[in-house]
C-alpha cells in the first residue's frame, strides 16, 4: 500500500435532521467510491444493530474509508466518520466531530432548514468544521431548493455553496465528493511528534477485545508498541491497527491525520472511553487532548426478570453490554415486589430504552422496567447523608432532614412561535426560568434550570410534541439543589407495591397520585376479584380507584369442528399472562410499572 | 375399523346475517350442483382413505336446508353406499326457518336424518331484523310444528343473546317461547362479534354499543336458572338437552375423539393430526375434479396438542374429565402434568374434582376462558 500523504487525508462527518437522508447519502458516497460494490450495499450500511435499522438512528458512532480520485487526479483517502444523532449521545456526537475537519450539512429540500440542522450548525462551529451545504431529496415532488437557499441565508450561509443532491437518485454524488476535496482542509497535526489520537468510539469484540476508533492527531501508531490511555492511566500493547474499508483492514501503521482502529486486548471499554488521549507509553505526550469527559450515568431504573429464573441470564447479559458500554452501570437489588433485579443506570432514556430492547431481543429476556429515577441526596436526622437511586428505599419522611435533587441547565432552541408552549412545559416540570435569547429574527434560546428527574419522565418527547418537533433540547448537569420531595407510594389491592412507588415534588403529589392511579387502572387488567388502587404519601391516602372485578369470560360458539380457533384464542390469553408479574394475588403487566411515564399527556 | 363422526358443510344461504363468519355464500343452483357433485366425489376419496365407521352425522352450513330435499338425500345415499355405518347413528341437519316447508321436511325424515337443529335465534322479530335473519318468529313456530307433525321427535334450537340492544326481558322471552314449544335441546351462545362481518365494522364505526358484561352475565345466568326450571339439563358450557337427548354429535367434540369432514372449508380430527379442507369454492371443487382430497393444510398433532386440547374441549362437558380415561389416553396421571394448575384453580374454588372426574364449577364455567387458557402447555 502507497503511504498516504497526509495532505491528501479528508476527515468529515455528515451531520442532519432526523429523515434527512443521512444514511442514504452515506451508502452512495460508499458505492460511488467503490468501496462497496452495488452487489453488498445493504441500506444505511453504516447502521450495522437492527435496532438502528429500525429505528432509523445511529447509536454507535462508525467510521469508513474512502478511496477517491478527484478531477485534479490526485488520489485522496476521505474518512467519513457518522455520529449518532440523540441528545443522549451529545457527549459521543462531540467527539466524533472533533475526530473531523469537515461536515456535510444535509437539509431536506422539501422539508428545509429545522430546529435541529440549526443546533447542528452549532455544535460544527464549536469545533471548527468546515461546513457544506446539501439539499437533499431534490427528486421528491415537494422539493423547493430555491426556498432552502433563501433559508441558508438566514442561519448565515452562503447559498452559493450548496450542493443540490437525490441521494435516492443518485444525483450531485460526484459533485459533493470534489467538494469535500476542495472545501475541507487537509489535517494539520506533526507525523514526528508522540503520538496523540483521540478516542472516538469503542466497542467490544469478543475474540480481540476492544477496538477503538481513533483519529490520530501527532505522531503514528502501530503494531507492537506500548499505548498509554491518558486518562484512565492504562497502558497496552497494540496488537494490531487498520483502517474501516467498510470491514476493519489491517495496516502497518497509522499515522497523523488519518482515522482507524485499533486492537490491544484491552478487556472492557471502561479502558478505553470516548474522548481519551491514546498515546505513546514511552514517549508520551505532554497534554491530553481537552473535551474528555468519563461516562457517567445520569438515570436509573430497576430491570427484573419476569421469570425469576432468568436472574443469572440477565447479569450475564448486562455484563456483557457494559463490556461494549462504559456508561451501563448495574448493581443487584430487590424488590419485594418484583423479587431479584439490578439496578441500572444510563445516559438517558433513550439509552435505557435502546438497552431494554437490546436485552430483549439479544438475550431473549422478558423484563420488567421500573419507571426511570436519578440520584437524590438524603440528609437524614441522625447526620447520616443517603444517596438513593431507587425511590423504594427512601427512609420514612420522619427520618429526614432535607432532601436534594440533581438539577440541570437545559437549553432549547425552537421557533418564536412555539415558545409559549415549551415555556409553559418548562414550568410544569418545575422549571426555573434562566434566559431567552433570540438568536436571529426567528430563532430562540431558552434556558431553563429543570430537575433531572423531570427531564426523565419523557420531558424530550413532550417538548417535541408540544413544538411539532421544531424544538431541539440539550442539557447539562448543573448540580444538587435541595426540594420539598415526598415518597408516594403505590398499593395494588391493599398492598404497597414498591416497584411503583416514586418520588415527586409536594405541591405535584395530589395531581400526580390521582393520575397514576387512573393509569394503572387502565394498565392493569380485571382481575377475578375486585381491586382497589391506591396512592399514599406515609399513611395518608390521596388518591383512589378501582378495577370492578372480571366476572364472566367464557367462550361460548362452538365454531364447528375448527379447534384451532379457539385453541388460538387460550394461547394469546396465555401469552399476555406470561408477561405480567404476579405481584401479591394481582396480575401486573409489565408496562404498568412504566405508567409514571405516561400521565400527564 | 376406526370409527368417526362425519361433519358436512354446505355453504349456502339465502342470504349472510350480520354476525356471520363462516363459510357461506349466496349462490347459483348451477354453483350448487356442481358442489353437490364434487361432495359425492369427496365421500369416495374418504372412503378410500380411512375405511371408516361413522358413527354420527352433521350436516351443517351454512343453510343446508335451502337444499332440495333430494339432493340431501343423494348426500346421504351415497355416504350409506360408501362408509359402513353405526346402527341407530345419530343423522342432525340444521335447518333455517323460511327454508323448509312440509315436502322437504319430509323427505329430509325419509333421507334418514333423525335430529333437526332449528336455528331460531330469537323469537322477537325486532331482533331478527336487526341481526339480519330473513324469517320472523311465527315462521320459526310454524316450521317446528310442521317438523313435529311429520315425525320428527328430536329437535334442537339454536338462540343467540346479548344482541345489539337486547334486553334481558327480551331474551326472557325468547326462552320462554322456546321452552313454550318444547324442542328436546338448546343450544344458546352470546353474540360474539367476529371481524370481517357486517357487525364488527358497525362496531369500529361505534353504530353498535356491545353488550356490557354485566348484562351478558345476567342473560347467561337467566338461561341456566330458565332452563333448568323446564326440565332441561346443562351438559356442556352452551348445551341444555332433556333426559337423554344429548348430542352425539358435539360430544365427539368435547371428548376429542376423531371426526371426518366434508364439504369446502370443512374441519376434521382424524385422531392423528387436524386438518381443513379449501374454503373457496373453485378450490374445493378443482381439487376434488382432479380426484385430490381438497385439503389446505393438515398437522400432525403433537402429544403436547393431544393434551391440551383434551383439556380445554373436555372441560366444556359439564360433567368434565374422566381421569381414568385421561390416563388411559396418555400413559400418565392428570396429576402429573397439571398439579400446579388443579391445586391453584381448586383453591380459587373454579375446578372441582369429585370420584373420577375433573370439572369446572359453575364460577369456573363463567371464567372458563381463565382457566382453560391455563392448561395450555406452550
Amino acid at each position: 500500500m502507497a503511504k498516504i500523504n497526509q495532505n491528501n487525508i479528508r476527515n468529515f462527518c455528515i451531520i442532519a435532521h432526523i429523515d434527512h437522508g443521512k444514511s442514504t447519502l452515506a451508502d452512495r458516497l460508499l458505492e460511488f467510491t467503490g468501496t462497496i460494490s452495488e452487489r453488498e450495499m445493504e441500506e444505511q450500511l453504516l447502521d450495522t444493530m437492527d435496532l438502528e435499522r429500525e429505528r432509523g438512528i445511529t447509536i454507535k458512532a462508525q467510521a469508513v474509508r474512502m478511496a477517491y480520485q478527484a478531477k485534479d487526479g490526485n488520489d485522496y483517502t476521505l474518512n467519513l466518520i457518522d455520529t449518532p444523532g440523540h441528545v443522549d449521545f451529545s457527549y459521543e456526537v462531540s467527539r466524533s466531530l472533533a475526530a473531523c475537519e469537515g461536515a456535510l450539512l444535509v437539509i431536506d429540500a422539501a422539508q428545509g432548514v429545522e430546529a435541529q440542522t440549526l443546533a447542528n450548525i452549532y455544535i460544527a462551529l464549536e469545533n471548527d468544521l468546515e461546513i457544506i451545504p446539501v439539499i437533499n431529496k431534490i427528486d421528491l415532488p415537494s422539493a423547493n431548493p430555491d426556498r432552502v437557499k433563501e433559508e441558508l441565508i438566514d442561519i448565515g450561509l452562503d447559498p452559493d455553496d450548496a450542493i443540490l443532491t437525490s441521494a435516492k437518485e443518485g444525483i450531485g454524488i460526484e459533485e459533493l465528493l470534489e467538494r469535500v476535496v476542495k472545501q475541507v482542509p487537509p489535517p494539520s497535526g506533526d507525523k514526528d511528534k508522540p503520538l496523540k489520537a483521540l478516542i472516538f468510539d469503542s466497542l467490544y469484540d469478543p475474540y480481540r477485545g476492544v477496538i477503538c476508533y481513533y483519529r490520530v492527531i501527532d505522531g503514528t501508531i502501530k503494531k507492537g508498541m506500548k499505548v498509554k490511555m491518558m486518562a484512565t492511566k492504562k497502558i497496552f500493547e497494540v496488537d494490531e491497527v487498520g483502517t474501516f474499508r467498510p470491514k476493519m483492514k489491517a495496516s502497518k501503521e497509522i499515522s497523523a491525520g488519518e482515522v482507524g482502529y485499533m486492537a490491544a486486548s484491552i478487556k472492557n471499554v471502561k479502558n478505553a472511553q470516548v474522548g481519551d488521549t491514546i498515546t505513546d507509553a514511552e514517549n508520551p505526550t505532554d497534554k491530553p487532548l481537552s473535551g474528555y469527559q468519563p461516562a457517567k450515568p445520569m438515570v436509573f431504573c430497576g430491570m427484573y426478570p419476569v421469570d425469576g429464573k432468568d436472574y443469572d441470564v440477565l447479569r450475564d447479559a448486562l455484563e456483557k453490554l457494559q463490556l461494549n458500554d462504559a456508561s451501563l452501570t448495574f448493581e443487584p437489588e430487590t424488590s419485594e415486589a418484583l423479587g431479584f433485579g439490578y439496578r441500572c443506570g444510563f445516559l438517558g432514556l433513550l439509552h435505557m430504552e435502546i438497552m431494554q430492547e437490546r436485552l430483549e431481543r439479544e438475550y431473549r429476556l422478558d423484563l420488567i422496567t421500573t419507571a426511570p429515577s436519578v440520584i437524590y441526596n438524603v440528609y437524614k436526622t441522625d447526620g447520616e447523608v443517603l444517596q438513593i437511586e431507587n425511590p423504594a428505599n427512601m427512609p420514612d419522611a420522619q427520618e429526614i432532614d432535607k432532601i436534594e435533587e440533581p438539577v440541570v441547565e437545559a437549553k432549547i432552541l425552537l421557533p418564536d412561535e412555539h415558545v409559549g408552549a415549551a415555556m409553559e412545559l418548562c414550568q410544569g416540570k418545575r422549571g426555573q426560568f434562566k434566559n431567552m435569547e433570540y438568536l436571529d429574527e426567528v430563532r430562540v434560546r431558552l434556558t431553563y434550570d429543570i430537575p433531572l428527574s423531570e427531564i426523565v419522565l419523557d420531558f424530550f418527547d413532550k417538548l417535541k410534541s408540544r413544538t411539532r418537533g421544531y424544538a431541539t433540547f440539550d442539557y447539562e448537569f448543573n448540580g444538587y439543589q435541595e426540594a420539598d420531595l415526598v415518597k408516594l407510594n403505590i398499593l395494588v389491592n391493599e398492598e404497597p407495591v414498591d416497584a411503583l412507588s416514586c418520588i415527586v415534588h409536594r405541591d405535584f403529589a395530589y395531581d400526580v397520585g390521582k393520575e397514576l392511579t387512573k393509569k394503572l387502572k387502565e394498565f392493569i387488567p380485571q382481575q377475578m376479584f375486585k381491586v382497589p388502587i391506591q396512592a399514599a404519601i406515609g399513611h395518608k391516602i390521596v388518591a383512589r380507584q378501582t378495577i370492578s372485578a372480571r366476572r364472566k369470560d367464557v367462550l361460548q360458539k362452538c365454531y364447528g369442528g375448527d379447534v384451532s380457533r379457539k385453541k388460538k384464542l387460550l394461547k394469546k390469553q396465555k401469552e399476555g399472562k406470561k408477561r405480567m408479574k404476579q405481584v401479591g394475588s394481582v396480575e401486573i403487566p409489565q408496562d404498568a410499572f412504566m405508567a409514571v411515564l405516561e400521565i400527564g399527556d | 375399523m376406526k370409527e368417526f363422526g362425519l361433519y358436512i358443510h354446505i355453504p349456502f344461504c339465502v342470504s349472510k346475517c350480520y354476525y356471520c363468519d363462516f363459510n357461506s355464500f349466496a349462490a347459483k343452483e348451477s354453483l350448487k350442483n356442481r358442489y353437490l357433485a364434487a361432495l359425492s366425489q369427496e365421500i369416495k376419496l374418504l372412503a378410500e382413505k380411512y375405511s371408516p365407521k361413522i358413527k354420527s352425522i352433521f350436516i351443517g352450513g351454512g343453510t343446508p336446508t335451502i337444499l332440495k330435499g333430494n339432493q340431501i338425500a343423494k348426500i346421504l345415499d351415497k355416504c350409506y353406499q360408501s362408509f359402513a355405518i353405526k346402527e341407530d347413528i345419530e343423522i342432525t341437519i340444521e335447518a333455517n326457518p323460511g327454508t323448509v316447508d312440509k315436502e322437504k321436511l319430509s323427505l329430509i325424515k325419509e333421507s334418514g336424518v333423525n335430529r333437526l337443529s332449528f336455528g331460531i335465534q330469537s323469537f322477537s322479530d325486532k331482533m331478527l331484523r336487526k341481526i339480519g335473519r330473513i324469517h320472523t318468529a311465527q315462521e320459526a313456530i310454524d316450521n317446528y310444528h310442521l317438523a313435529r307433525e311429520v315425525g320428527f321427535n328430536n329437535i334442537s334450537f339454536d338462540l343467540i343473546f346479548a344482541l345489539p340492544d337486547q334486553s334481558l326481558e327480551d331474551w326472557q322471552n325468547t326462552l320462554l317461547q322456546a321452552c313454550k314449544l318444547k324442542p328436546n335441546h338448546l343450544s344458546t351462545y352470546n353474540l360474539k362479534i367476529e371481524e370481517g362481518t357486517p357487525f364488527y365494522q358497525m362496531l369500529s364505526k361505534g353504530e353498535l354499543i356491545p353488550t356490557s358484561e354485566e348484562l351478558d352475565l345476567k342473560m347467561y345466568n337467566l338461561t341456566k336458572d330458565v332452563l333448568e326450571s323446564k326440565g332441561y339439563q346443562q351438559y356442556e358450557i352452551s348445551n341444555f338437552a332433556q333426559k337423554d337427548y344429548d348430542s352425539e354429535h358435539n360430544q365427539i367434540y368435547w371428548k376429542n375423539e376423531p371426526y371426518l369432514s366434508l364439504g369446502a372449508g370443512a374441519h376434521f380430527y382424524d385422531g392423528v393430526g387436524r386438518g381443513y379442507n379449501y374454503s373457496a369454492l373453485e378450490e374445493y371443487c378443482q381439487s376434488i375434479e382432479e380426484g385430490r382430497l381438497p385439503v389446505e393444510n393438515y398437522q400432525s398433532l403433537t402429544r403436547e396438542d393431544e393434551l391440551e386440547e383434551t383439556m380445554m374441549l373436555g372441560l366444556r362437558l359439564i360433567k368434565g374429565i374422566s381421569l381414568k380415561e385421561f390416563e388411559k389416553r396418555f400413559g400418565l396421571s392428570i396429576y402429573d402434568i397439571y398439579n400446579e394448575e388443579i391445586n391453584k384453580f381448586s383453591k380459587q374454588n373454579l375446578i372441582t374434582i369429585t370420584n373420577d372426574r375433573l370439572a369446572l364449577t359453575w364460577q369456573g364455567i363463567l371464567l372458563a376462558n381463565q382457566v382453560l387458557a391455563e392448561f395450555m402447555l406452550t
